[in-house]
C-alpha cells in the first residue's frame, strides 16, 4: 500500500532551537494515526511542515508523491486541515464560512458539509464566535471534510472539548474515514484520547520520533517485565529496554521483545498503550539529557511551546 | 478572495459606508444652497458665478471682484450660515482630510494583521488557492473598496467646492480634498497599513499607528510641497514697482500666491519691519500704505511668486503620483521584509 504522507529527515528549526529534527517517516494510506508527544515536541510543527504552512529548514516532507511547499495546488485540495484551536472567523456565520469554502476550493462538496452540520444540530446562520467550543469544532471539520481529502490532518483536534463532544466528533471522524477510505493524522498529547479510534502510532518527543508503529503490533511487542533486582544485562542484551525502575528488592523492566525466551526469573506482564508511550518519553528526555551532559552542543534548551511555535511561524512565513 | 475580504471587512465596510454617507448628504444639503446664491444674481446685479467666468479674472476693487468677496463672506463670515462657516473652518478641513487616510488605515491596518492575530490565516491558507492569491486577493479588494469609499465622496466633496474653487482658486479651495490626491492619500495609507499590520501584527494598534505614520509623512511632503512643485514645475514670478500700479500679467484672483514681499536693486530681500521703520508706519499719512512714494524713493520692489490656478491639474498629478509612489514603495517593502524572514 502506498503511503499518505513521506518524511527523509524533516526539520525545522526556529532561531537556534530546532522543532522538529531528523524526522524520517512514513504514514501507510488509509489508516488512522495518532500523533502523540508532550507540549512542544514538534506535532504541530509537524503537521504545519505537511500542510505547507511551514517551509523545512531541513530534509524533505511529500504528500501523496508532492511537495506541499513546491506543488500547493495539487497537495491543498487533498489535504483537509485543521489547525489547532480551530480557527474560524468569529464573525463569519457558518454559512458564510461554507462560502468561503466553496469560493477557495475547486472540489468541494457543500451538501455534505451541510449535512453533517445538520446532523449536529448546528445553525448555519449563527455567527462562529456564538458556537460552542465543540460545535466550532464540528464547523472547522466540516470545513475540512467538505473538500473530501484523502488525507486529514487535526491537530488537536480534541483540546477544547468536553468528553461528549469528544466522542461526537470522534465518532463524526470515522464515519468519515470508514467510507471514504481516508488517512487522518490526529495530535494529541495524550494517547487516551485517541487510542479508542487509531491503529498508527506516532510518538515525538523533544523534536525527534521517538516511536512509530502500528499500533496493535506496538501492545503486542512490548512487555513488563518484573524480577528480582539483579543485573539485567543479559535481557538488555536480547530484548530493547525502553525503561528500567528499581526498589530495594526488584527491578521492573519496560522493554520490546525480540524474542520469545525469557528468564524465568522475570514476571512478564502486559502494557498499556499508554505506559508504553509515556517510556517512550522518558527516554527521549533521558537520551536528550545525556547528549547535553556530554558538552556537546552547549545546555540543551527546553523545546519551544506549541504558542511559541506558532509565533515564530507567523512571523516568517506570513506570504508567498 | 474577494468576496471572503469584503466578507471579512462588512463591519468596517459598514460602518465607513454610513458615515461617509451622511458626511455626503450634508454636503450635498449645503451645496444645494451654496449652489443656488452662486447661480443667480444674490449679492448684487450680477450672479457671483457670472463674476468669476469673467476673463480676465476680476481685479481688485472691481463690481465683481465685490460680489464675489460677498458672496465669500455669506458663506464664511458671521453673518452666513453657521454650519457653512463651520464647514469651511479649519475643523472640517480637517476631517475632510482625515476620511482617505481612514479609509486606508482602517481597510489596511487589520487585512493582515488580524488573519495572523486570529489565527484565521491557518484556516484560509488550508482551502484550495495558493498564498500569492490569498495575499493578492485580499490586498486588490482592500484597494478597490478604498477607491470605492474615497471616489465617491471625493466626487462629492469636488462639487461641494467648485463656486469655491472659481472664486479662491482650486490651490486654496480645496487641493488636498478634491480631484485625485484624496484617493492617493488614500491608497499610500492602505499601503502603509498594510505594511505595519504585518510588523505590528495586531490589528487596532496597527491601525492607530498607520493614522500617526501617514500623518507624518503628509506633514512632511505639505511641508516640501513649495519646492517639491517648483522642481517639477518653476512658479511664475514678476517684480514690479508697486507705487505705480499691479501690471495685469501678475497674479489673478484665484492663483496660488507661495511668496511676496519687497526687495532691493540687488534683488534681496527686505523685510517689513525696515519698510515700516522707515517709510514711518507710523506716520499718518502714509501709515497702512508702505506702497507708498517713500517706498519708490527708496528704490524698493515689490516681487511675488505663484503657481497659475491653471497648474492645479498638473499638481493633483504630480502630488498623486508622490503617494502613489510612495504606496508602492510600502508595499514592496511589505513583501520584501516578509521573504527576506527565514522561512
Amino acid at each position: 500500500m502506498s503511503n499518505a504522507l513521506e518524511t527523509a529527515q524533516l526539520g525545522r528549526r526556529y532561531g537556534r532551537v530546532w522543532a522538529l529534527q531528523d524526522c524520517t517517516l512514513a504514514l501507510p494510506a488509509g489508516r488512522i494515526v495518532a500523533l502523540v508527544g508532550p507540549n512542544g515536541a514538534g506535532k504541530t510543527t509537524f503537521l504545519h511542515l505537511a500542510v505547507g504552512l511551514l517551509r523545512p529548514t531541513a530534509g524533505s516532507v511529500s504528500v501523496f508523491g508532492h511537495s506541499p511547499q513546491r506543488e500547493p495546488l495539487t497537495v491543498l485540495p487533498r489535504v483537509g486541515f485543521v489547525a489547532q484551536d480551530h480557527p474560524l472567523y468569529k464573525e463569519f456565520t457558518v454559512n458564510d464560512h461554507l462560502t468561503l469554502g466553496r469560493k477557495l476550493n475547486r472540489r468541494w462538496d457543500e451538501a455534505y458539509a451541510v449535512s453533517r452540520l445538520n446532523q449536529f444540530g448546528i445553525p448555519l446562520t449563527r455567527a462562529a464566535g456564538k458556537l460552542s467550543g465543540g460545535q466550532q469544532a464540528q464547523v472547522a471539520l466540516a470545513l475540512g471534510m467538505a473538500k473530501r481529502p484523502e488525507l486529514a490532518l487535526l491537530d488537536e483536534p480534541l483540546a477544547s472539548l468536553d468528553p461528549l463532544a469528544r466522542r461526537d466528533f470522534l465518532r463524526a471522524l470515522m464515519d468519515v474515514a470508514v467510507a471514504d477510505g481516508l488517512t487522518v493524522v490526529l495530535s494529541s498529547h495524550l494517547i487516551t484520547d485517541l487510542e479508542r479510534v487509531c491503529d498508527y502510532l506516532v510518538v515525538l518527543s523533544h523534536s525527534r520520533v521517538a516511536l512509530i508503529g502500528d499500533i496493535e503490533e506496538i501492545v503486542r511487542t512490548h512487555k513488563r517485565l518484573v524480577g528480582p533486582r539483579t543485573d539485567h544485562t543479559a535481557v538488555a542484551a536480547v530484548h530493547n529496554v525502553i525503561e528500567e525502575s528499581h526498589t530495594a528488592r526488584q527491578t521492573t523492566l519496560l522493554v520490546r521483545v525480540n524474542g520469545h525466551i525469557f528468564d524465568p526469573a522475570w514476571e512478564i506482564a502486559d502494557v498499556t498503550l499508554e505506559d508504553i508511550v509515556l517510556a517512550y518519553m522518558g527516554q527521549a528526555r533521558a537520551s536528550v539529557s545525556e547528549a547535553s551532559g556530554g558538552g556537546m552542543g552547549g545546555p540543551w534548551r527546553s523545546p519551544l511551546d506549541d504558542e511559541k511555535h506558532d509565533e515564530e511561524r507567523d512571523e516568517s512565513e506570513v506570504t508567498r | 478572495m474577494t468576496w471572503v475580504t469584503f466578507r471579512r471587512f462588512r463591519f468596517e465596510l459598514v460602518t465607513l459606508t454610513v458615515a461617509l454617507a451622511a458626511l455626503a448628504a450634508w454636503l450635498i444639503g449645503t451645496g444645494l444652497q451654496h449652489y443656488a446664491a452662486f447661480d443667480v444674481p444674490y449679492v448684487g446685479p450680477i450672479s457671483a458665478a457670472a463674476c468669476a467666468r469673467q476673463i480676465p479674472q476680476p481685479q481688485p476693487n472691481s463690481e465683481c471682484y465685490n460680489i464675489l468677496t460677498t458672496y465669500l463672506n455669506q458663506f464664511q463670515g458671521d453673518g452666513g450660515n453657521p454650519l457653512l462657516s463651520m464647514l469651511l473652518s479649519n475643523t472640517l478641513h480637517f476631517l475632510i482630510a482625515l476620511v482617505p487616510a481612514l479609509v486606508g488605515a482602517m481597510l489596511g491596518g487589520p487585512l493582515i494583521a488580524r488573519e495572523l492575530e486570529r489565527g484565521t490565516f491557518r484556516l484560509v491558507w488550508a482551502q484550495g488557492i495558493t498564498r500569492g492569491r490569498w495575499l493578492w486577493g485580499s490586498v486588490i479588494a482592500a484597494t478597490l473598496a478604498t477607491i470605492a469609499l474615497v471616489g465617491a465622496i471625493t466626487l462629492v466633496v469636488t462639487w461641494w467646492s467648485a463656486p469655491l474653487d472659481q472664486i479662491v482658486g482650486h490651490f486654496s479651495g480645496g487641493f488636498e480634498m478634491e480631484g485625485l490626491v484624496p484617493l492617493a492619500y488614500a491608497l499610500f495609507a492602505l499601503a502603509l497599513g498594510i505594511a505595519l499590520g504585518l510588523i505590528v501584527r495586531s490589528s487596532v494598534p496597527a491601525l492607530f499607528i498607520t493614522l500617526l505614520g501617514f500623518f507624518l509623512v503628509r506633514s512632511l511632503i505639505t511641508q516640501l510641497a513649495t519646492q517639491l512643485y517648483a522642481y517639477f514645475m518653476p512658479p511664475l514670478t514678476i517684480t514690479y514697482d508697486s507705487s505705480i500700479a499691479v501690471p495685469p500679467t501678475g497674479p489673478q484672483m484665484r492663483d496660488w500666491v507661495t511668496s511676496s514681499g519687497f526687495v532691493d536693486h540687488f534683488g534681496d530681500p527686505v523685510s517689513q519691519d525696515l519698510i515700516n521703520g522707515i517709510c514711518g508706519a507710523n506716520d499718518p499719512t502714509t501709515a497702512g500704505n508702505p506702497t507708498s512714494a517713500c517706498v519708490h524713493a527708496h528704490g524698493w520692489l515689490y516681487t511675488v511668486t505663484w503657481q497659475p490656478d491653471s497648474r492645479f491639474w498638473a499638481y493633483q498629478g504630480i502630488e498623486s503620483a508622490i503617494y502613489l509612489a510612495l504606496a508602492l514603495a510600502v508595499l514592496a517593502v511589505a513583501i520584501w521584509w516578509v521573504r527576506r524572514r527565514p522561512v
